[in-house]
């Protein structure tokens, strides 16, 4: 089966580009995106994801609540979190909390996208 | 005020003059009744010396009291001040005596406006901030409360009486805390607007490096998208900067030898200060306690204040670094610690005008064709993360002390 990839961004650039670029190379992941946090746990609901890449900063449900309910129902999925933020404020609790990665944007594709395959494949 | 004392003691003394007179007089046989006379002359005489007690008394309490007081009649000429006023004021009663008191206000307008308010409009002033200018030229701020004096059966003002203190002390904390809630006000909206650009930037950098892999690398639109990235980057790292600027990274401090930070950066500036005809002269206080701060940040302080000093100086002049041990005013100060080590940074440069000593620590402010006004604010932000303070002191044309006060490595126990 193929892996399954959640993207979730306010930010519809962000979720656009990175899908295209998933979609476009050769890996078969099935990439799907969301922008809040709302719609990411409703698609999680769906069927459930291997690999979930999160903004931190969005309105309502914003990226450490939904990393906190995935680990909390779905253990087995994976979660990276990206942000703006120019410090590493949140690397710290971002890795406490489960994350298995942190990533600051603006961020190299070919590195996140490194970084997404290897957890996946 | 003290002029009717004055009358009142010289009344007291021809009194009493005149009761000695009578006193020898009554040696003399005594005419009939004369006796009634000299008993009511006595009586008249011993409530003078009350009078004069309770004089003196409340004399007393006015000349010693810390408040500066000022009389005034209805032509807001002086009758009266107190030594705690005259103390302030840096003058000599006989001088202002009979004065406008207009004069000793810092803004002659600002004293016009208020004048008007307490003798025609009869309004008081209370606990009002006012600025004075004493006889030496120095302005400081005052707490002004005004109480009015009215003869029951005249309907205008006979006078008015200005009670205040010296507030500068206040002042200045005040100021130092309005500084660094600017700062940290400063540090949140260049955070969130660092947030909100670096979004659309990373949109961009992504959208434009998926152009980038969907070409062959020699493709004329894949070196194109390769640029964006690259201007992207160069945008990122701006923001950074000033992202740094804004939360400094925490201090890593150590016990640090002040005088070595400082002659570390002298020996960077010096051929600086020679280009530039400057002398350089330390008065190292001895055996000065170590410091407890992080050394790259101190330096990157020192460094801001020698700039600046030299381009205070454009004539070249006099730059001297004292240092020594200074108690920290109350212990409610900004500061824990009771004494802090102090250096100052004197130069002889042109000076910073009075009403520009609080924006010079403000992002942004410069007065330099080629300035960035970021030297002070960056030094007095790592200052604060340091535990430590800055601060200032200026004559227009004499030059300008800045003041770096910084935590006793001993006092810390960690
Ligand atoms: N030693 C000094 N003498 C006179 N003015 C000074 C001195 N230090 C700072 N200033 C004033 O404070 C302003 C801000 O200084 P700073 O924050 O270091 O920025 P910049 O040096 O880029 O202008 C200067 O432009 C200058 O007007
Ligand atoms: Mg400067």
């Amino acid at each position: 089966m193929a892996k399954r990839l959640l993207i979730v961004d306010d930010e519809e650039t962000i979720t656009f580009s990175l899908y295209q670029s998933f979609i476009h190379s050769k890996k078969d992941y099935e990439v799907v995106t969301a922008s809040s946090g709302e719609e990411a746990l409703e698609r999680i609901h769906e069927t459930p994801f291997d690999l979930v890449v999160t903004d931190i900063m969005m309105p309502g449900i914003d990226g450490f609540e939904l990393l906190n309910s995935v680990k909390r129902d779905y253990p087995q999925t994976d979660v990276i979190i990206m942000t703006a933020y120019g410090s590493s404020i949140y690397k710290e609790k971002a890795l406490k909390e489960g994350a298995c990665d942190y990533v600051e944007k603006p961020f190299e594709m070919k590195e996140f996208k490194k970084l997404i395959i290897d957890l996946l494949d | 005020m003290s002029r009717q004392f004055e009358n009142k003691k010289k009344a007291a003394i021809t009194l009493n003059k005149f009761h000695s007179a009578l006193e020898a007089g009554s040696r003399q046989p005594t005419l009939p009744g004369e006796p009634d006379y000299k008993y009511k002359y006595n009586l008249l005489h011993k409530r003078f010396r009350e009078l004069e007690q309770v004089f003196d008394f409340h004399r007393g309490i006015i000349q010693t009291i810390s408040s500066g007081i000022i009389t005034i009649n209805s032509q807001a000429e002086i009758t009266f001040m107190n030594r705690a006023a005259l103390n302030l004021f840096n003058c000599d009663y006989m001088q202002v005596q009979g004065t406008q008191i207009h004069a000793l206000f810092a803004d002659k307008n600002e004293a016009e406006i208020l004048l008007n308010q307490i003798l025609t409009e009869q309004k008081m002033c209370e606990s009002t901030e006012v600025h004075f200018r004493s006889q030496n030229g120095d302005i400081f701020p005052a707490g002004l409360t005004t109480t009015l004096q009215k003869q029951p059966e005249q309907k205008g003002v006979s006078g008015a009486i200005f009670i205040f203190r010296n507030i500068s002390n206040i002042t200045n904390l005040r100021r130092q805390i309005e500084r660094m809630d600017r700062l940290a006000t400063m540090g949140e909206l260049s955070a969130g607007i660092a947030h909100e650009i670096r979004n659309p930037l990373a949109g961009i950098k992504s959208s434009a490096q998926v152009i980038e892999e969907s070409f062959s690398p020699g493709d004329f639109r894949a070196q194109l998208a390769s640029r964006i990235v690259k201007e992207i980057d160069r945008s990122n790292d701006l923001l950074k900067r000033f992202f740094n600027f804004a939360r400094p990274s925490r201090a890593r401090q150590d016990f640090h030898n002040i005088e070595m930070i400082i002659d570390g950066v002298y020996l960077l500036m010096a051929p600086r200060f020679k280009k530039k005809n400057i002398e350089f002269e330390k008065k190292f206080a001895d055996a000065l306690p170590q410091v407890y701060v992080d050394e790259s940040q101190l330096e990157q302080v020192v460094l801001n204040l020698f700039l600046n000093a030299v381009d205070a100086m454009p004539e070249g002049g006099k730059l001297t670094v004292f240092t020594g041990v200074r108690k920290t005013a109350e212990k409610s100060d900004l500061h824990e610690q009771e004494q802090m080590v102090f250096v100052d940074i004197a130069d002889s440069g042109n000076g910073i005008p009075q009403s520009k000593l609080e924006k010079i620590f403000n992002p942004f402010y410069t007065t330099k064709s080629d300035g960035v006004g970021l030297g002070l604010s960056i030094s007095s932000r790592l200052l604060e993360e340091n535990g430590g303070a800055i601060t200032v002191e200026s004559k227009l044309g004499k030059g300008s002390v800045f003041t770096v006060l910084l935590p006793i490595a001993t006092k810390i126990n960690r």
